[in-house]
């Protein structure tokens, strides 16, 4: 009995006891554990010194790996460069290409051979090396700095190259984007209103390059930062040795007018015919400048706004709720000219117009309603874990030296900056949205597909539209209900010649050159019958790229590897494509035509023509109202657009044909076709249109 | 998030290079819990932070054929929540905290991480152990993160320039082995998952003995390894053995070529040789190789074909480093009326002159010297170290490979050099895609 008492509490004490057991084992589960006491952030004081020269220098010691960063920074006032835009960004790329001592070959073998890296830019030259070879990189590395010769050769080289890379740019929306929002905040005359074009970087000359770097590569605007494994008598050392003869002198200063806001608050539109998603950009120019007393307030706002991480509204309300995108975002970094607020995300077009109201909404929203007590405790956690997981790099140290020398901040900003942050109230985070968040005034930059997401974007304010490169492309508010598609057709065929003398022409043959960068490229087209055709791309005397159209059958070679074409809908665009003047053709049954509104094509106002063919391409024609000749025309496929622009008709036998054809988009460069000879009618044998030899 | 998925460059992870003089000491401690959990703790107290990390060993290729897309599917599931932790709540609770997390997908590996301050580890090995122990796999989520891993696809591969390229390399080099199909998957196979197929591939692969728990920071270790124990022994190990593909590519009967019409300005050259694992000797050979003809501006490629010939605008080689045999590839962007064919030429003009003749000594000794720095640069903050860690125990079962790999590059000779350009840089082992403008496309 006792036994079985005993036993039978024994097990109902272990039932308990597991049971009690499994509770705990839940209940430490159901919850996020209690963090420790928290320990405090050091900020680590850099060692900083100067050269009589005017050199100063910041070491921040750091010995945990035999590596040490060097940083030269040259501390000038913005630029305007205008129409040269990218010359001090060349003279930059140029230092590290040949100096009175080293070529370009000499330089780049030397800091590979001892595993280093080196970068010039328009404000100094960054490097790494192991601390042993730092005598051996420090040779080079000052050598770039102090006696870089410019190499006409190395020029014309760069040249070529920042022209491919602006090519390939205009495939990129995003950069489409920054030049709109550049233009468009700061205006084309301000340091960060520019943007470097084929046309500025064409205009650029080794002089600009070389005079920008003698007036500002002075010691006595330089800091030498320096990070990693070295003491300060080895750094003292070393900026003497290699940066001691560089000699001061006067340097110019820039005067930067302050930027208004926009009057309005406006959408700003650049079209990307065929994109599957807009990229949009809310933005506008604001006046805070480091170590203004809102600074920290404004950070923690825009974090709220929009972290770059999970927690900011913007990502919560676009990404995580709607899923319209893959992230959403928003900046505003103090400056000491003018500061940029930008709320971005890129979605698909159906939801372009709903996420710029999510934006506007958030926007009105911070402004208007207080933030809660817990999401501004949230915030101030992310922003001292940002702030402490920087000081894992020795390089945050030196960045803040660098800022308190530059703006003039108080010694100690950094390390009372958590201190000062713990202290901004809701109160403060409202004011500073309402201070420095201007609904009214915003620049509502969205780069995408014009046909299909343009229309909803009109809710927003007036529609501006611009081209690549942010300039602003002109639409009129011209009256044109009594003109007719059909009429702008007949009135181009009637100023080149006559539809019937047009009518006439059944054979073309045409020959066109273009000078590039590159060399000379040709251009040879043939129509037969109005229904055959084959042009020819040859470059310094070779055939590049030869399309062939039977009037059946297509077939397109890419330096001698022929391809025929079996695809049903491009060998009809063949067809489409197969007389010299197609427009004709726009006014016949089966052809879908309509008139898109009056548009500014590089000054000339126009008629912007959709033309829809049987099998349903779309092609877009733009008329000059008053010449009423034909001035460009776009087409897109599969999300690439390519502008044709026709200039200068010239008269050949009493039709007025385009002298210049300047194609851009889908070449890397855009390229000027000027035609050097034409003939209507010649005779043209069949087996020059073959697809079978 | 911003950055979350990384797979398109991935294979930069397992490029860390080795090197001479310098001792490298990274100490660390390892065990095994009785699940099957790998532990690996690094102590550093130099700033008052931890990355906390589990790496698992599922990529996409574990997955189904009929359903591709899963794992880094699942790298987005897994910030739904758990049984403890409400939709949403994941990110905010590391954020709140004052942390960073993500998540990154490969096709052998998915890897989460978090970096807090140091006070807040047991937030992280409380969320990390509810990732494993009981995550919501459920519909709402399902639905939500489909659409975001959609725009995700356009964002990064669609509508960016040559975002096709690795997926198009790796379809034409592999026929039978699931490196052929891209990590991010298909988004038909996404779509016509249904719940249960999602729970079936949690349950799998989401499992301690599947799995590598890597801390690097400012932390107590008795502690935390009593912390650890609370956390993660009550998980149970999946009850079967999990799906390890062991399927044998045939060799490639080359030359492969294929041409892609993207939305592109500049055309590319984009060449895949079939190499070995990561890991074997002639790996280390290739990526060695690799780094002669990119790394720098005195680099074979660059010095060629970007600034002498200015036949490319860029120019490179990268191997991917793949648990199973992959490939290493050799792009070159075309300047402008360069041909593709004039480029691919002089491409491979390049790797004749390696195959012909032996590489200088001095040359050699640039390439040495080159590992050393990366390999003494690659793991200096936590959450470099903890993913270093985790990548050589769960590939190589060595930990200790993060202070001894370089003597793997260090064995390397310049005769190994030219033989791997001899026996992989051949025509029968090439695919080679031609990335042309669509504005060319007839």
């Amino acid at each position: 009995m006792y036994t079985f008492i005993d036993k039978k509490l024994l097990l109902s004490g272990l039932i308990v006891f597991g049971l009690f057991h499994g509770l705990i084992a839940q209940d430490f589960r159901a919850h996020a554990p209690e963090p420790g006491p928290a320990k405090p952030i050091e900020i680590a004081s850099p060692d900083q010194f100067a050269l009589d020269n005017g050199m100063k220098v910041i070491l921040v010691e750091n010995h945990k790996i035999p590596v040490v960063n060097f940083q030269l920074f040259i501390n000038r006032d913005p630029l305007v460069e205008g129409e040269f835009a990218g010359f001090s960004t060349m003279a930059g790329d140029l230092l590290a290409t040949g100096t009175t001592s080293r070529t370009k070959a000499e330089i780049d073998a030397a800091i590979d051979f001892i595993g280093a890296s080196m970068t010039t830019s328009s404000t100094g030259a960054f490097g790494s090396t192991l601390t042993k070879h730092a005598d051996a990189f420090l040779d080079v590395y000052s050598d770039v700095i102090l006696n870089p010769v410019f190499p006409e050769e190395e020029f014309e080289k760069l040249k070529t190259q920042t022209l491919s890379g602006l090519a390939a740019a205009k495939a990129e929306p995003e950069s489409i984007a920054n030049n709109v929002v550049s233009k468009v905040n700061y205006g084309p005359e301000h340091p960060y209103g520019e943007v470097q074009t084929e046309e500025t970087t064409k205009a650029i000359t080794l002089q600009k390059c070389k005079d920008y770097y003698q007036d500002y590569f002075k010691p006595n605007l330089a800091f030498l930062v320096i990070v990693g494994d070295a003491n300060h008598d080895q750094a003292m050392a070393w900026a003497e040795k290699y940066f001691g003869t560089w000699k001061p002198g006067p340097v110019p200063r820039t005067v930067v007018s302050p930027v208004p806001l926009p009057e309005e608050t406006a959408v700003r539109f650049a079209d990307k015919s065929g994109a599957v998603q807009s990229v949009i950009q809310v933005t506008q120019p604001v006046d805070l400048k480091p170590g203004d007393k809102d600074v920290i307030a404004v950070r923690l706002m825009n974090n709220i706004l929009g972290y770059g991480g999970f927690s900011g509204r913007l990502f919560q309300d676009l990404r995580e709720d709607k899923g319209y995108t893959y992230g959403a975002y928003s900046s505003l970094n103090s400056d000491p000219y003018v500061a940029l607020f930008n709320a971005e995300t890129s979605v698909r077009n159906e939801v372009t117009d709903s996420s710029v109201e999510a934006i506007l909404y958030e926007i009105n929203k911070i402004r208007e309603e207080p933030v809660s007590d817990k999401e501004l405790q949230l915030t101030k956690n992310i922003t001292s874990g940002q702030f402490a997981r920087a000081m894992e790099r020795p390089q945050t140290i030196a960045t803040f030296a660098l800022n308190i020398a530059r703006y003039g901040l108080p010694e100690d900003y950094y390390q009372t900056y958590l201190q000062r942050m713990e202290a901004v109230t809701v109160a403060d985070i409202q004011r500073v949205a309402r201070k420095y968040l201007q609904p009214d005034h915003l620049n509502i930059v969205v780069v995408g597909n014009k046909d299909e997401v343009v229309d909803k974007l009109k809710a927003f304010g007036p529609l501006y539209y611009y081209d690549n490169n942010g300039d602003p492309v002109q639409i009129n508010a011209t009256d044109i209900s009594d003109v007719t598609p059909e009429s702008v057709i007949k009135g181009y065929l009637q100023a080149i010649g006559g539809e019937s003398k047009v009518g006439q022409i059944k054979n073309v043959k045409a020959e066109m050159v273009a000078k590039t960068p590159m060399g000379e490229i040709s251009m040879e087209v043939m129509h037969k019958d109005n229904m055959k055709s084959v042009m020819k791309i040859s470059a310094q005397g070779m055939v590049v790229q030869e399309q062939r159209f039977d009037g059946e059958k297509a077939m397109i070679s890419q330096m001698g590897n022929k391809e025929l074409i079996d695809d049903p809908a491009m060998v009809n665009r063949f067809k489409e494509n197969a007389a010299y003047f197609e427009d004709l053709k726009f006014l016949q049954d089966g052809y879908h035509i309509e008139i898109k509104g009056v548009e500014n094509v590089d000054g000339i106002p126009a008629y912007r023509l959709v033309v829809t063919s049987p099998a349903g391409s779309i092609s877009t024609y733009f008329y000059a109202l008053e010449s009423k000749l034909k001035i460009r025309q776009v087409q897109s496929a599969d999300g690439n657009t390519t502008n044709i622009d026709y200039k200068d008709y010239e008269d050949h036998d009493g039709i007025l044909v385009p002298k210049i054809m300047s194609i851009s988009g889908s070449t890397p460069v855009p390229m000027s076709f000027e035609l050097s000879s034409i003939e209507f009618n010649p005779e043209l044998e069949d087996a020059w249109f073959s697809v079978d030899n | 998030m911003k950055r979350f998925i990384r797979f398109s460059l991935l294979f930069v992870l397992g490029a860390c290079s080795a090197g001479v003089t310098f001792a490298q000491t990274i100490p660390f401690e390892e065990y095994d819990l009785p699940n099957g959990l790998h532990v690996i703790l690094h102590e550093d107290h130099s700033t008052p932070i931890v990355a906390v990390s589990v790496m698992y060993h599922v990529g996409s290729k574990n997955e189904n054929p009929e359903r591709t897309g899963f794992a880094h599917f699942f790298e987005h599931l897994l910030f739904e929540g758990s049984d403890n932790i409400g939709r949403g709540e994941y990110a905010k609770y590391v954020e709140s905290a004052g942390g960073v997390l993500n998540a990154n997908t490969s096709n052998d590996r998915t890897y989460y991480y978090e970096v807090l301050p140091s006070n807040q580890l047991a937030l992280g090995l409380w969320l990390e152990s509810e990732r494993m122990m009981h995550a919501k796999v459920e519909e709402e989520g399902i639905e939500t993160q489909r659409e975001v891993v959609k725009e995700e696809r356009r964002q990064r591969i669609d509508n960016q320039p040559y975002g096709t390229f690795l997926q198009e390399i790796m379809a034409h080099a592999f026929t039978v082995h699931p490196y052929r199909w891209p990590v991010i998957g298909s988004m038909e196979h996404l779509n016509a998952a249904k719940e249960d197929d999602y729970v079936q591939f949690y349950r799998s692969f989401y499992v301690p003995n599947n799995a590598v728990l890597s801390i690097a920071g400012d932390f107590d270790l008795e502690e935390t390894k009593s912390l650890i124990g609370k956390y993660f022994a009550p998980i149970q190990p999946s009850e079967k053995p999990v799906y390890r593909p062991n399927i044998t590519e045939p060799p490639l009967k080359g030359p492969v070529i294929d041409t892609i019409y993207d939305n592109i300005q500049l055309p590319a050259v984009i060449q895949g040789y079939r190499i070995p694992a990561q890991g074997t000797p002639d790996f280390y050979a290739v990526s060695m190789l690799a780094q002669l003809l990119s790394q720098g501006q005195s680099s074979r490629f660059y010095k060629a074909l970007v600034d002498e010939q200015q036949k490319a605008v860029f120019a490179g080689s990268i191997p991917l480093p793949l648990e199973d045999p992959g490939i290493v590839i050799a792009y070159g962007i075309a300047n402008l009326n360069v041909s593709t064919g004039d480029l691919s030429s002089a491409m491979d003009e390049e790797i004749k002159k390696v195959q012909e003749n032996l590489i200088s000594e001095d040359e050699f000794q640039k390439l040495r010297n080159q590992v050393e720095k990366d390999f003494i640069s690659s793991n200096t903050t936590m959450a470099q170290i903890a993913e270093s860690l985790a990548n050589y125990y769960l590939y190589f079962g060595d930990s200790n490979l993060i202070n001894t790999q370089i003597d793997q590059y260090l064995a390397v000779t310049r005769q190994d050099i030219q033989r791997v350009a001899q026996r992989y840089f051949t025509p029968a082992n090439r695919v080679e895609m031609i990335y042309l403008p669509k504005s060319v496309k007839p």
